[in-house]
């Protein structure tokens, strides 16, 4: 008799939800960020996809994130926590939540997982999706060889992931399509978000006699020291022009709204896991920020036939020949690298100075 | 009416209550004044992690580690002995483990987590004692040497994943490769979601505890901490009582190191210690270096984590937010048990 009542009760609870989902039908959609929420820069990017993404689907899907969550323990937890609390879809920023999300995922096959920047997925409830920032970072390139006159370019980093490596590289391919004297030194900050040490970083190689820097990493550090010392900077992520108006030539922009809306609304519609996507700037996943007009009109209009080079398909930057540091060939001559080759990229291309880390 | 002692009694568990209810009426105030509900928003903060699925273990997978730490730096402290240095022991240990998972070939798992163990366990002792020799040797303070112990470890740790340990699969993130499955530290049988670090605790806590009440070694430590003269008197050596403590200390810490790495995560990176052996001080005096008292305060310090998760999830309130609100109510606590538990002393 009890036993009936249990099943009984449990039968009304279980109609009852079934009505008021289909009733509201509005699914949740949570985001997972490495650092603090700030004005710029990775995480905000990511943010305004997912404004982007929430204002597109309006009424099917609300959306939530949680900031500053630390890789590991930390990430698996809340990352669990999110999928308990009821999340249709979990959206994980950072390489170091791959491993997490690959678990979580397992443990919850009714929550689908997005993660960027990693290289797991499993087909069913776990994909990955990520930008080839590279493209930007060649035009990027491009400007700086042709607007620096100390021919040294300081570039500060979070890791020696391929993505960073990658984006290294196809730097100083475009630096040095225009000038052939053009030189990279690396500082690695081992952290992804660390203002105080890049700023350092950044004086270090102003010191050293860099007259442009770049970096991948998330904080405004760079553009504001270039800013405070009279040279030029390239943004990421953001356009950080507002906190260097006269020193940031250009940048590389992230857009995820485009992506983040088509993922979700593929999963909501019931058509399956998105594809694992490696967009670029023919997806308008990656964007050449506006160029500062201290670029001289020729260099300008030259980065601008580049541009639509890369968008209509015919410019690739990384084909052959290219050399590594050391001289060796890497990239035959008429080849284009392979998107498996640029994901194991773990070399420095001729130009660049400091030893890759081994 | 009543005795002496039977106040004192009541002031010893009342302390702690009257305190951690201040410190929560303060919190409301603070709440009320910037425009929550403090009502809704404790209740997500002090009862919704209790209430969830899977909160529960949240929460003791948390403090298994920290407990761990405190327990074994407890003894120390008692006998005013600084070791700050946990969370480089706790990083040594893990690196210890981690290095038996890569490079040992055991294959039956009781036998491979128990070495691997008892590794995390050494690596982190040897560490605390590396403090206690130079203090000894070179008579500096021990605060300092233990704690600058902490960067010096973290180099090793650095040097680790970026080089030798650097999984040759793993696109050249400093992380070790995933551990072959008989070195993950299980979650219990029949209690998905509970790790079996969670045992482990229980265990160094009772074991602790044990010690702690019926030891030669644990009376020195009290008589050293109450008067170094004392203890002398009474036959105990301090170097003695430096070395047995920070190997003690180390070797729980080193312990939770080993848990960490083999836990959740099943692999060494970089980016894996997040201050729990810093932590673990806050947690060890907090529980006024009991046993019970630090189950009792670990429990509470990783529900304020978990907690403040779910304010950060269904509130969307800020990271920096819910950490000072934390840091408010453990302030609180200390500040305000601390008062009146010495009161309570000088009046006996």
């Amino acid at each position: 008799m009890r036993k009936r009542l249990v099943k009984l009760i449990i039968t009304v609870f279980a109609l009852a939800g079934i009505v008021s989902g289909s009733a509201e039908a509005i699914d949740r959609v949570a985001f997972v960020y490495v650092t603090p929420l700030t004005a710029v820069g990775w995480s905000h990017q990511h943010d305004l996809g997912r404004l982007e993404m929430e204002k597109n689907l309006q009424g099917r899907v609300s959306t939530s994130f949680v900031d500053n969550v630390a890789e590991g323990a930390d990430a698996e937890r809340v990352i669990r926590q999110l999928a308990q609390a009821g999340n249709r879809i979990i959206v994980t920023t950072s390489f170091g939540y791959m491993n997490p999300t690959a678990k979580i995922a397992e443990e919850f096959p009714q929550v689908s997982f997005l993660h960027v920047s990693g290289y797991r997925s499993n087909g069913t409830n776990f994909a990955n999706y990520n930008g080839r920032y590279y493209e930007a970072r060649y035009l990027n390139g491009v400007i700086a060889g042709g607007m620096s006159k100390t021919n040294l370019i300081g570039y500060i980093a979070g890791f020696p992931i391929p993505e960073v490596v990658m984006g290294i590289n196809a730097f100083m391919l475009g630096a040095r399509s225009v000038n052939p004297k053009a030189e990279i030194r690396v500082v690695w900050l081992n952290s992804w978000y660390d203002p105080v040490l890049e700023k350092q970083a950044g004086l270090a190689l102003i010191a050293q006699g860099a007259d442009i820097l770049a970096n991948q990493s998330s904080s405004t550090a760079t553009v504001q020291t270039a800013e405070a010392n009279g040279i030029y900077a390239f943004s990421y992520s953001s356009d950080m022009s507002a906190y260097a108006p006269r020193a940031q030539l250009s940048g590389t922009i992230q857009n995820w709204g485009d992506y983040y809306t088509a993922a979700v609304k593929q999963i909501l519609d019931g058509k399956g896991m998105p594809k694992n996507i490696w967009g670029g700037m023919r997806e308008n996943m990656v964007s050449l920020a506006p160029l500062n007009p201290a670029i001289p009109p020729a260099l300008a209009k030259r980065v601008n036939e580049l541009k639509a080079g890369i968008i209509a398909g015919k410019l690739q930057p990384f084909a052959g020949e290219i050399r590594d540091q050391r001289g060796k060939i890497r990239i035959a001559a008429g080849k284009v690298a392979s998107d498996d080759d640029l994901n194991r990229m773990d070399y420095f291309v001729e130009g660049v100075t400091t030893e890759f880390p081994k | 009416m009543f005795s002496l002692r039977q106040i004192n009694n009541w002031a010893r568990i009342g302390s702690p209550v009257l305190a951690l209810s201040l410190a929560m009426v303060l919190t409301a105030l603070l709440l009320q004044l910037l425009g929550y509900d403090p009502l809704k928003v404790m209740r997500i903060l002090f009862w919704q992690p209790w209430s969830m699925v899977g909160g529960f273990a949240a929460i003791l997978n948390r403090a298994a580690p920290l407990t761990m730490i405190a327990m074994g730096l407890s003894f120390g402290l008692r006998a005013g002995i600084w070791n700050l240095g946990a969370e480089g022991q706790l990083i040594i240990g893990a690196c210890a483990a981690t290095a038996v998972a890569l490079t040992v070939p055991l294959s039956q798992p009781i036998l491979a987590l128990l070495v691997m163990a008892a590794a995390g366990a050494m690596g982190g002792a040897i560490w605390g004692l590396i403090a206690a020799g130079l203090y000894l040797r070179f008579k500096s303070n021990l605060i300092v040497i233990s704690l600058m112990l902490v960067f010096v470890a973290q180099a090793v740790l650095n040097g680790l994943v970026f080089g030798p340990w650097r999984d040759p699969s793993g696109y050249n993130y400093p992380q070790s490769a995933v551990f072959a499955p008989q070195f993950w530290l299980p979650n219990i049988d029949g209690f998905p979601l509970f790790h079996s670090a969670i045992l482990i605790a229980v265990a160094i806590l009772v074991g602790g505890g044990i010690v702690a009440k019926y030891s030669r070694w644990n009376l020195g430590l009290k008589l050293a901490g109450e008067s170094s003269q004392v203890a002398a008197y009474g036959g105990f050596s301090s170097s003695h009582q430096i070395l047995s403590t920070l190997l003690v200390g180390g070797a729980a810490a080193g312990m939770a190191g080993m848990t960490m790495v083999a836990g959740s995560l099943g692999q060494l990176s970089g980016s894996v210690m997040q201050n729990y052996g810093f932590t673990a001080i806050l947690v060890a005096f907090l529980g006024r270096l009991s046993a019970v008292g630090i189950a009792l305060a670990g429990l509470l310090v990783a529900l304020l984590t978990v907690g403040g998760e779910s304010l950060r999830i269904e509130q969307g309130m800020s990271d920096s937010f819910v950490m000072g609100m934390a840091g408010l109510i453990l302030l609180t606590l200390v500040a305000v048990d601390g008062l009146l538990n010495r009161r309570g002393q000088h009046d006996q």
